[in-house]
């Protein structure tokens, strides 16, 4: 069979509108359900082997989980031309859509609603197995939601789904069985690819163009598994997390990318740590009584704060406003001691070269 | 609009009354993009109920402009010092914080949210993100904004990325210069008094107060704000009950979806090619190529739309679009039976699958109706003429990036409501509404139906 150019026949009321997407084992479509008058995403296997027992045997718990992190499942179904089709709710927009993501309170909400969701499908002892960008999202209430559930399975299931988010150890070892371990480094690199724009191990530019099947996705897979299994390899990305992230951030996603399984984070831990980091930010006012900008006493700590806002990503910044702050800073500059000078001419390199990655396409690890 | 060169000229609103407008907005007020908003009414298909609801977003747009020019002004009175710093005052905020305002809705499809799915250029999600792509891809806007102020900024503000928290939440947020403006401007155009907002004291309570990483949010100064912040919530929920969910309303606006629909499974299955080609330039186009290009979205207005659905009633030879646009022509539009709460909260699938059992048993009797208004269908066409529509609206997430402040302290409206010591405000209340929709003819005997099936209540 042609797989880039079957066309789809759900029947069952729905009505496909366009195609969403498509991986290796996968079609994803967006299709109307006449019955509610609504879009879902409605996923296809491409492979037609695969039998409605076993998508209900490995769905069947996540269908009966409500949880507000977790896109909805409706029941799947053999379409008009005996294809299997998995109905899902259609998200408002993809974290690929979103990625580089400045707002750090908006990221850190995200960051605690899917790491929620990922508890809820370990509490039933599923493993997603394709956790990843486009495989994450915001509904229309803007709460981060996991969907896509086609590789879905219980504990122990062979390697499937995206190279892109695939724990090291899995890397090293093809025959190694995907756990609940494997998804929490998954949702690791996600997390750190919405805010920075890149995988670990995986280059801006590789992100779209990778081969999805065949000889070029094996290629690939051997790219990254030797960027993976290289001396530094860990440390460098645990020094990355520290650059693009503030201190507590950086730490709880420290331990969701360690290498090690055994000192890896589980998901009831990360639902505490993640909850933890979200209230500490969240609500976290300094109890100034005064607006802004008036009686500026210690304009110093000021610009030093903002720079490293800045450096962490948290905002974006305009050239003209750049060029502003630049000469604000060098007139202050002329008031401060040696130490204070010597800090933010350092801050100010770091946060030069943060803006020059801004304009560039990112570059990886 | 004649326009002067270097003086401020002033638009008459029916709001605010005079809106000053200095010669770099007015010149991008007078660009084709934010013209265009003259020709999308700002509520859809309101006007079918509450006949007076014709004001267009153009009107929208200007008056978001102005209340965030009082905003500002209010900010300003507080001792916000905007001179002091780079980082909270660049000469640019101002100008681009007026823009983001004046432009945030201009990628708004026609009919605004009613069409949203079907006509915004492909690949973009809803108007927010048209909007950005517009600020950035159309060239006459761009190149006017960027005569005025940073058009960079202006773009951040709208993607809320920029340092200045409270400027980027009152773009879009949980009160932001789009919700004052519109509750207050539709609650007027419609003649319902309880949507109305308190402007002045809302913005009077404002202020803004610095996180721990120094970055500037914006706060309710409590209890001053509190008996307004409260009817804020009232009128929203107000005018979504009574305005935008109304069931007539509903009813117009999915049959409306539904003739675009038919229209692009016309074009897209090349049936009837005639039909699609009596639709006027740019919709034609958009249908018969399936893709909503830049330049056709920025020509594209309610009126073509509605021409198409006149000509249609009249003309079409598909028989299901030409009934659809009849009965949306002359105002026979689908009546509503209510759910009852117990179907409403149903889990999805078990809901859908209901549904779907009881559309088998549906189809027999509008084969049989519709056969008698001389129109043959088979089952799967029944889609066209019953629908299912459930509208939600929540508190969502509102309640944790509201924050409100009290003496030397500033805790998130979510927080405030659990204290039980706090002179409270009600918590707001949610709306959920599951309607069936069926045409005039077969309503009585699918009422009977649906009501031994214990799906809806009695007063619909």
């Amino acid at each position: 069979m042609n797989h880039k150019s079957f066309s789809p026949n759900p029947g069952h009321g729905y009505q496909i509108r366009e195609i969403l997407g498509q991986g290796k084992n996968k079609k994803v479509f967006r299709a109307i359900c006449q019955e509610v008058w609504e879009d879902r995403a409605l996923a296809t296997y491409i492979d037609s082997k695969v039998d409605i027992d076993t998508v209900f045997k490995d769905m069947g718990p996540a269908m009966k989980v409500h949880s507000d992190y977790l896109v909805k499942i409706y029941q799947p179904f053999v379409g008009l031309d005996n294809r299997i089709y998995i109905p899902e709710e259609l998200l408002d927009r993809t974290l690929s859509s979103l990625a580089p993501f400045k707002n750090l309170k908006e990221y850190l909400k995200i960051g605690r609603d899917l790491v929620r969701g990922l508890f809820e499908l370990q509490k039933i002892n599923r493993v997603h197995r394709d956790l990843k960008l486009d495989n994450c999202g915001l509904g229309y209430d803007w709460c981060g939601k996991i969907c896509d559930f086609g590789l879905l399975t219980s504990e122990d299931s062979p390697q499937n789904g995206t190279i892109l988010t695939r724990a090291p150890e899995l890397l090293m070892d093809r025959k190694k069985c995907c756990n609940k371990l494997s998804d929490v480094w998954a949702l690791g690199a996600t997390l750190f690819a919405l805010r920075t724009g890149f995988y670990p191990f995986v280059k801006t530019q590789e992100i779209d163009g990778r081969p999805s099947m065949g000889t070029g996705r094996t290629t690939f897979e051997k790219i990254v598994k030797t960027r993976c299994s290289e001396e530094n390899a860990e440390k460098e990305l645990l020094s990355a997390v520290d650059s693009f992230f503030d201190n507590k951030t950086a730490a709880v996603l420290k331990e969701m990318l360690v290498f090690n399984v055994q000192s890896r984070a589980t998901g009831e831990n990360l639902v505490i740590l993640w909850e933890n980091l979200y209230k500490d930010i969240i609500f976290s006012f300094d109890g100034n009584k005064k607006p802004i900008g008036t009686n500026i006493v210690n304009k110093f700590s000021e610009i030093e704060c903002f720079l490293n806002g800045f450096i962490n990503h948290e905002f974006s910044i305009t050239e003209k406003k750049w060029q502003a702050l630049c000469n604000e800073i060098n007139e202050v500059l002329k008031d401060l001691d040696i130490k204070q000078k010597q800090i933010l001419k350092n801050l100010l390199a770091k946060a030069k070269l943060n803006r020059e990655s801004q304009e560039k396409t990112m570059v990886a690890l | 609009m004649a326009t002067s060169k270097n003086k401020n000229t002033v638009v008459l609103d029916s709001i605010y009354g005079i809106i000053n407008t200095d010669p770099g907005i007015r010149k991008i007020i007078d660009t084709p993009a934010v013209q265009r908003l003259r020709g999308i009414k700002q509520t859809g298909l309101l006007h079918l109920v509450y006949h007076s609801a014709v004001h267009n977003r153009f009107s929208h747009a200007l008056g978001a402009f102005e209340v965030s020019r009082k905003v500002m002004n209010a900010l300003k009175e507080k001792g916000l010092d905007f001179g002091q710093s780079v980082i909270t005052k660049f000469s640019e905020n101002e100008k681009a914080f007026y823009v983001a305002a004046l432009c945030h809705d201009i990628g708004h499809s026609p009919f605004s949210h009613a069409l949203e799915k079907e006509l915004l250029p492909n690949g973009l999600r809803d108007h927010e993100e048209c909007t950005k792509y517009l600020i950035r891809n159309c060239e006459p806007l761009a190149k006017a904004i960027k005569e005025y102020c940073d058009h960079e900024l202006v773009y951040n503000f709208l993607a809320k990325s920029d340092f200045n928290t409270y400027l980027c939440d009152l773009i879009s947020g949980p009160l932001d210069v789009d919700r004052l403006d519109y509750l207050s401007r539709d609650s007027q155009a419609t003649g319902l008094p309880y949507g109305n907002v308190d402007l002045n004291w809302l913005i009077h309570s404002l202020n803004i107060r610095n996180d721990q990483k120094q970055r500037p949010n914006l706060v309710i100064e409590a209890p001053k704000g509190l008996v307004a912040l409260e009817q804020f919530f009232r009128s929203r929920i107000n005018m979504y009950d009574r305005g935008y969910f109304h069931k007539t309303v509903q009813g117009g606006e999915t049959l409306l979806k539904t003739i675009i629909t038919r229209a692009f499974f016309l074009a897209k299955n090349n049936h009837n090619g005639k039909d699609i080609a009596l639709a006027p330039f740019p919709l034609n186009e958009i249908l018969k190529t399936s893709q909503v290009s830049l330049e056709n979205f920025l020509f594209l207005q309610d009126c073509h739309v509605w021409v198409a659905i006149l000509t249609w009633a009249v003309k079409a030879k598909d028989g299901i679009l030409k009934m659809l646009c009849q009965q949306l022509a002359n105002r026979t539009l689908p009546l509503a039976m209510f759910a009852t709460a117990k179907f409403v909260d149903l889990p999805d699938n078990e809901r859908t699958e209901k549904i779907s059992k009881i559309k088998s048993e549906i189809a027999p009797i509008l084969i049989k109706h519709l056969k008698t208004k001389g129109l043959k269908i088979n089952e799967e066409d029944c889609d066209f003429f019953f629908w299912f529509s459930l509208k939600t609206l929540s508190l969502g997430n509102m309640g944790d990036r509201l924050f409100l402040s009290q003496n030397d302290t500033t805790i998130s409206l979510t927080k405030y409501l659990e204290n039980e010591d706090q002179k409270k405000i009600s918590k707001p209340i949610n709306l959920k509404f599951g309607r069936f929709y069926i045409f005039k003819e077969a309503y009585d005997e699918i009422f009977s139906l649906l009501k031994n099936e214990g799906l809806i209540t009695d007063e619909s």
